[in-house]
């Protein structure tokens, strides 16, 4: 079955949305050795606020279920943020998407696998990096890519996910549309995810997992055949050092640095006093901010004679020192908002950007999927003549990070000539307007990049789909060499709602 | 009684802690220290100063330092009699001492001050009501400092770095003139943060660090002791020519914060000083000059070089035997930069309040050089010109000095002493010469500032002035521009906007105009610079770079303002990606 070649390619971007979540079905005009005649991708199955008055993640399951029959060939996570993998951590979603004995290979970011420990203390490994196990025996650089950087990355992850872990219970349920709540949802989105992770690892072990990072083999040909992929991120830190940010170089006192402050900080102290009340037990509090000061070795000054707060925790007398502490907490607030901020460019820089090559009657069609990656990581790939070259060439975009700033370099952009309106260059958008960015230059999606991305290609964003219509769909038929045709979806028709909750 | 003292000699941090005394004769090679002279007032604890307030608050280790006690409280002299307690300080001290944090940051914002105060000749307000400015020198553990003009504070962030061991901005003299000078900006004009023309965004960094640069270049002791051999009284000469000192520590901005931050280690934040002379950041369609930061950068680049070779040349006729006299370079080195930074400062006189562009920085140096100091006796100006034009920046035009008129304007009815002090008069000055003037009374116009200004020019005469801007502010829809916006001379380009899919014709536009009347001593209008409302060409220009940049607001409108939080355009602004060129 080697040489059996798709003759088909169906994309269907599902309305999740603000997450990711797309299906690659790949279509034979005679049976695999399984005896079917298709071959389906999952890359992400994530939300963190449902779009298109669609209520759950459960609807949405279920037609893939009606899409692939269960049986999900290969499942993708890009990286391990909420809008890309929610999903997976509920057990009903799980078991409705793929039948035992699928996934047959669970493809995810070097930075997830399990036995490069993100909470390993101690020195790095020394020089040599990790020998390629069986679960990673497709890396062709593992030995020189994971390297001593690498490692201390991870310890970095591993503290960074502590941190944010604590600052969302500090902040989580603060008042809507407040700068805590912006902060407590992007906190959130950076969560362990850990039921989804499990999962994920679950299917890894009963059939294959694989921990890519560019440069390696995705493995996808061996389970879809007649198709080539090419991983073009993320790079790890040894092959790129940008991917892991300019701010927490040094893992082991930047994120202990702010572990131990966010100790100090009470819920009070970020949100102010009105909003103390729904916050943590009195107790936990106390004892976070009793005494504190004093832990930080290293970053405070030698410990000047300071005065005491007062029995409300305000700090400085009654007159123009009040007034200015009073509102540092704001202050205070704005710079946590800032490093979380910094830490989700980190994570979405860990996403794994893969480019589909497939063939339709000598003509190419190319697919590139690149999660949430930002700059750093795709300008490893961008910066090889090979790589442009070959991006050149796409046929199907899916927009990095739901249309963010930051995500589609212009780098990539401007490799892309017009095409003609009978061949057009299509950007798929997974996205919902209002969930992050509170100003116009941080907004998701940016309205620059979307303007640019519409007048050049052709656009559909899920933000843009109608009521209840489930998802968009393209198809190309590869024997006929044609272009990708927009399939019409009917919208799901509304019944007696049972309420259903997020997972 | 004792006379008080007029200045307070403080010891403050040269540069930063990275920069030591190599010419220490201990042994040791102490932190660079260096004493400037602060202008002298009552000192409460903080210190709190009538300008300025320092308050030891941390808001990330919720502790509140006791407020430092630089002058004695007692008797009658309560807060007069301030001592330099750290004239002899050692390192550790000086590193770990919240008080001497706390008259770091006072001492330099205070001088910072003191610089653009006597080069205007007036007191120059903040732009929010009080009169003090906070001083916060450990705000929070971040990598950050900032302007909050919503707190009303310059906000100071320290960390950790694992190479550079602990880090505290306050404690570098380039950030916090840097810090400084983007309030005392802020005051001077305030529509500088309106969404406008793409030079306009970058000023504020721009001009920010060029005041920080000159500001340490000002002061002798922090050019001498980076100037070659530190043990040798004597410099060789070829190592102190344009390319020999270019590539020195006293050009870079930020330097231990940014090498702790690992971005481009020895390379600080910022080295405008390397950017080659080029027109390339005229075309806005390379992304890497649409950036406002890097068009800053432009500004910075074209002074400092420009300074660069005014010190070397300055050096030539003191060379003997291949050497120059180490004291003698650092001081020519701290002359020029503080005649440079004299001319940059009173230049902000002359800008426009709004729709600022380059050319219109070079044309206020002329203009106001023009004033104080005509003859340009050690060619200042014409080295400046050289250098903006080596970037593509010319004075635009003459600039518009106001000829005198066959009967106009007229003074009668007028009162002197309210023209000098009083918005409404003024008004009623523009009012009864608009046509004059050249201002269109259509649009709505609102005078913003009457500040008189005392300058002195080098030779010695004092030139008076009284300095008036004012803005005129037009809000329209879309169609409502497309129709009112006709070329006003045949020939000219007609008004193009982008589709309306882009800027549908309902959407909100706001459009400024405005300028700055300069009176001379006797009441007398002599200069304007001026930028009409009803410039289409202009208009069309700034709104095709907001719609380019997205700089729409949250409401869907355009021109209005950069829907950034209150308290955070300047924290924002310092905390942007490296690869701003890339994003959208």
């Amino acid at each position: 079955m080697a040489s059996a070649k798709p003759i088909g390619l169906r994309i269907r971007m599902y309305q999740v949305g603000f997450g990711d979540c797309f299906l690659l079905s790949f279509e034979y005009g005679q049976a695999l050795d399984d005896g079917r005649k298709e071959r389906h991708v999952l890359i992400d199955f994530g939300s963190t606020s449902m779009g298109g008055r669609l209520s759950s993640l459960n609807q949405i399951a279920k037609l893939i279920r009606d899409h692939a029959q269960g049986k999900i060939d290969v499942i993708v996570v890009t990286h391990r943020h909420r809008d890309h993998l929610s999903a997976f951590g509920d057990k009903q979603i799980a078991k409705l998407l793929v039948d035992p004995g699928y996934p047959k290979l669970v493809i995810r970011s070097w930075t997830e696998d399990p036995d490069l420990d993100r909470g390993a203390r101690g020195p790095a490994a020394a020089g040599t990096g990790i020998a390629p196990s069986a679960t990673r025996g497709n890396a062709r650089d593992t030995e020189v890519a994971i390297g001593p950087k690498s490692r201390r990355f991870m310890r970095t992850l591993g503290s960074a996910e502590t941190f944010t872990t604590g600052l969302f219970e500090k902040i989580r349920k603060s008042p809507p549309n407040s700068l805590a709540a912006e902060a407590s949802g992007l906190a959130e989105d950076q969560l362990k995810n850990e039921d989804a992770v499990n999962q994920l690892k679950a299917w890894g072990d009963a059939g294959k997992p694989a921990y890519l990072h560019y440069g390696m083999r995705s493995g996808i040909e061996s389970v879809v055949p007649g198709i080539r992929t090419r991983v073009l991120g993320p790079p790890t830190v040894d092959q790129h050092e940008a991917v892991k940010s300019q701010r927490e170089s040094d893992p082991d006192e930047f994120w202990m640095i702010y572990n131990q402050l966010l100790g100090n900080l009470t819920r009070t102290d970020l949100i102010g006093p009105a909003h103390g009340k729904r916050g943590l037990p009195a107790s936990t509090e106390s004892a976070a901010h009793a005494g504190a000061h004093d832990d930080v070795s290293g970053v405070a000054p030698d410990p000047a004679e300071t005065d005491a707060p007062d029995s409300a925790g305000a700090f400085g007398p009654v007159g123009p020192v009040r007034w200015l502490t009073d509102r540092m907490g704001r202050q205070q607030l704005n710079s946590l908002y800032r490093i979380v901020r910094i830490l989700d460019g980190v994570l979405n820089n860990t996403s794994v950007i893969l480019l589909f090559d497939v063939d339709a009657s000598g003509k190419r069609i190319r697919l590139l999927f690149g999660g949430d990656a930002q700059i750093e990581n795709w300008e490893y790939a961008l910066k090889r003549t090979r790589n442009r070259a070959l991006l050149r060439e796409v046929d199907v975009y899916k927009v990095g990070h739901h249309g963010s700033r930051n995500a589609t370099p212009r780098t990539l952009f401007n490799l892309w000539k017009p095409r003609s309106k009978s061949d057009p260059r299509w950007a798929l958008l997974s996205t919902k307007p209002g969930v992050h960015g509170k100003s116009p230059a941080t907004a998701v999606p940016r309205e620059t990049l979307v303007a640019a991305l519409d007048t050049s290609m052709t656009l559909r964003s899920t933000n843009l789909l109608a009521d209840r219509v489930p998802y968009v769909e393209l198809h190309a038929d590869l024997r006929a060499g044609k272009a990708f045709q927009e399939v019409s979806v009917p919208p799901i028709p509304t019944r007696a709602r049972k309420r259903s909750s997020e997972p | 009684m004792q006379e008080r003292l007029r200045y307070f000699p403080m010891t403050i941090i040269a540069r930063d802690p990275l920069v030591t005394n190599q010419a220490s004769t201990n042994g040791d090679q102490p932190i660079l220290r260096a004493v400037i002279q602060v202008p002298a007032s009552r000192l409460e604890p903080g210190p709190r100063g009538p300008r300025f307030h320092v308050v030891g608050f941390d808001a990330s280790r919720r502790t509140l330092d006791r407020p430092a006690r630089l002058a004695p409280m007692r008797g009658d002299s309560a807060g007069w009699d301030y001592r330099d307690r750290f004239a002899k300080a050692d390192d550790r001290t000086l590193l770990r001492d919240p008080a001497f944090h706390a008259q770091n940051v006072y001492a330099i914002a205070a001088r910072t001050l003191g610089f653009f105060e006597t080069a205007l000749g007036r007191p120059v307000p903040w732009a929010f009501g009080s009169s003090q400015l906070y001083l916060v020198p450990r705000a929070f553990a971040e990598a950050n400092a900032y302007y909050s003009d919503d707190d009303r504070a310059l906000l100071f962030g320290y960390f950790n770095s694992q190479a550079s061991g602990r880090i505290m901005t306050c404690l570098a003299h380039d950030i916090v003139a840097h810090e400084t000078t983007h309030a005392i900006l802020d005051g001077l004009r305030r529509r500088f943060d309106t969404p406008g023309l793409p030079d306009q965004a970058g000023f504020h960094e721009g001009f920010a660090d060029l005041v920080a640069l000159l500001s340490i270049l000002s002061a002798r002791e922090s050019i001498q002791a980076v100037l070659g051999d530190p043990g040798q009284a004597r410099v060789r000469a070829d190592r102190l020519t344009f390319d020999g000192l270019r590539s020195s520590v006293l050009f870079t901005i930020g330097r231990q914060f940014g090498n702790a931050l690992h971005l481009n280690r020895g390379d600080g934040l910022r080295r405008s000083i390397d950017q080659e002379p080029t027109t390339a950041w005229k075309d806005l369609r390379n992304p890497e000059w649409a950036e406002p930061h890097r068009r800053g950068e432009i500004l910075v680049a074209a002074v400092i070089r420009t300074y660069l070779h005014m010190w070397t040349n300055r050096l030539i006729p003191i060379v003997g035997a291949g050497t120059i006299d180490r004291g003698r370079a650092s001081e020519e080195g701290a002359t020029a930069a503080k005649h440079l930074l004299n001319m940059v400062i009173r230049a902000i006189d002359y800008c426009p309040p709004v729709e600022f562009e380059l050319a219109d920085f070079l044309t206020a140096i002329v203009a106001s050089e023009h004033e104080v100091n005509p003859d340009d006796e050690y060619g200042y100006v014409e080295a400046l010109k050289e250098g903006f034009r080596s970037f593509g920046i010319e004075v635009q035009g003459a600039p518009d000095w106001v000829a005198p008129p066959t009967g106009w304007p007229t003074y009668r009815d007028f009162s002197y002493a309210s023209l000098r002090s009083d918005p409404d008069e003024t008004f009623r000055f523009i009012w009864d010469h608009a046509r004059f003037l050249g201002i269109d009374p259509a649009y709505y116009l609102h005078v913003e500032n009457v500040r008189p200004a005392v300058r002195t020019g080098p030779r010695g005469f004092v030139v008076s002035e009284t300095v008036v801007d004012y803005v005129q502010e037009l809000i329209l829809s879309r169609a409502d521009l497309d129709k009112l916006a006709q070329p006003t001379k045949p020939g000219d380009p007609p008004f193009t906007l982008p589709s309306t899919e882009i800027i549908p014709d309902k959407t909100k536009l706001k459009l400024w105009g405005g300028g700055t009347i300069i009176f001379d001593e006797f009441g007398a209008v002599k200069y304007q610079r001026f930028k009409r409302l009803d410039d289409w060409s202009r208009q069309q220009r700034r709104l095709q770079y907001l719609v380019d940049r997205g700089l729409w607001d949250t409401k869907g409108r355009l021109g209005f303002s950069l829907g950034v939080p209150l308290g955070q355009r300047f924290a924002e602004f310092h905390h942007q990606s490296p690869n701003l060129a890339e994003e959208w």
